[in-house]
């Protein structure tokens, strides 16, 4: 049976060989690479938190606006409302009149103090 | 202890990310001094990784265009320019491989590494270092990477799991399967 090979501390020399050993190639084409632009990043634009606020207040007062002229026509009533009063509840508001009169209707002698 | 200001290098900045906050700006000669700084190591990196000279050529020169695009991207607090040179790098050898894939597998690119004729090359396979070499094209690429970064670069195992966007613990599993599929590779060309 032959012996393991090679043993930790060979691979590790010969490892520790290959990774050093230097490698021959072309140099790297530097004025080609100069020759494209650098990509910088957009600046930032600042303030961009006021946006969503003056976008929410430009649709409601749009919103508001459209209402105001194309909405408020159509609920207001082209005709008085009547409202039909009932016998019975005639017959109440007279006696209503009638007890608020007793009450409030100052008599002579009041209107004399007065 | 005040943190350093946006824009400008920490207090023990390297070389390399002293030259990308000038490059930021879009200084050409830092650039050119900053290429000269990192191309070697670059270039070994994906060659290990690829095993494709030409390839390893292609996606350095990728990796310092994109060096010079995003330049004005590079934030010093977030990291070292080495470092995020080096995950470009990694980033775009992965591609290049995972889009090599269907077209070279990389069993073929071994079979083509493991039966030349020329009788001199038989010879030299005979050495541990060419069968290391053998036993390598045999390696998935993240295996290569890993084993590039920690024997090449000298790096951690967070380090190498920050760059391969992994954790530190898959970085030692992975490291710990490439070993031992070399030695069992290693073992195979040794009785061949």
């Amino acid at each position: 049976m032959t012996a393991p090979f090679p043993p930790e501390t060979d691979l590790d020399t010969l490892l520790g060989q290959w990774a050093a050993a230097p490698v021959a190639g072309a140099p790297v084409d530097v004025a080609a690479i100069l020759a494209l632009p650098q990509e910088r990043a957009a600046p930032r634009r600042a303030a961009l938190a006021w946006r969503p606020a003056l976008m929410a207040a430009s649709l409601a007062l749009v919103v508001a606006v459209g209402g105001w002229f194309g909405l408020a026509d159509r609920f207001v009533p082209t005709t008085p409302i009547e409202v039909a009063a009932s016998p019975s509840a005639e017959a109440g508001a007279g006696e209503a009149d009638a007890a608020f009169a007793l009450v409030f209707t100052p008599t002579a002698a009041e209107e004399d103090l007065i | 202890m005040d943190a350093p200001a946006p824009g400008s290098a920490p207090p023990a900045a390297t070389l390399a990310t002293v030259l990308m906050l000038r490059v930021a700006h879009g200084d050409s000669a830092a650039f050119t001094q900053l290429v000269r700084l990192l191309e070697r190591p670059a270039l070994a990196l994906a060659y290990r990784t690829l095993m494709d000279r030409a390839g390893a050529e292609d996606v350095c020169q990728q990796a310092f265009t994109r060096l010079w695009t995003h330049g004005p991207r590079f934030d010093p607090a977030r990291g070292n320019a080495e470092a995020w040179f080096r995950r470009i790098l990694v980033n775009l050898c992965l591609d290049r491989r995972r889009a090599m894939r269907p077209v070279q597998p990389l069993d073929a690119a071994a079979e083509l590494a493991d039966t030349r004729p020329d009788p001199e090359a038989a010879a030299i396979r005979a050495d541990g270092q060419a069968r290391l070499e053998v036993a390598m094209a045999r390696l998935n690429p993240r295996q290569r990477l890993a084993l590039s970064l920690f024997h090449g670069e000298g790096q951690s195992m967070a380090e190498i799991g920050a760059q391969m966007d992994t954790t530190a613990k898959a970085v030692e599993g992975l490291l710990g399967r490439a070993r031992n599929e070399l030695r069992t590779l290693m073992n195979e060309s040794l009785i061949s």
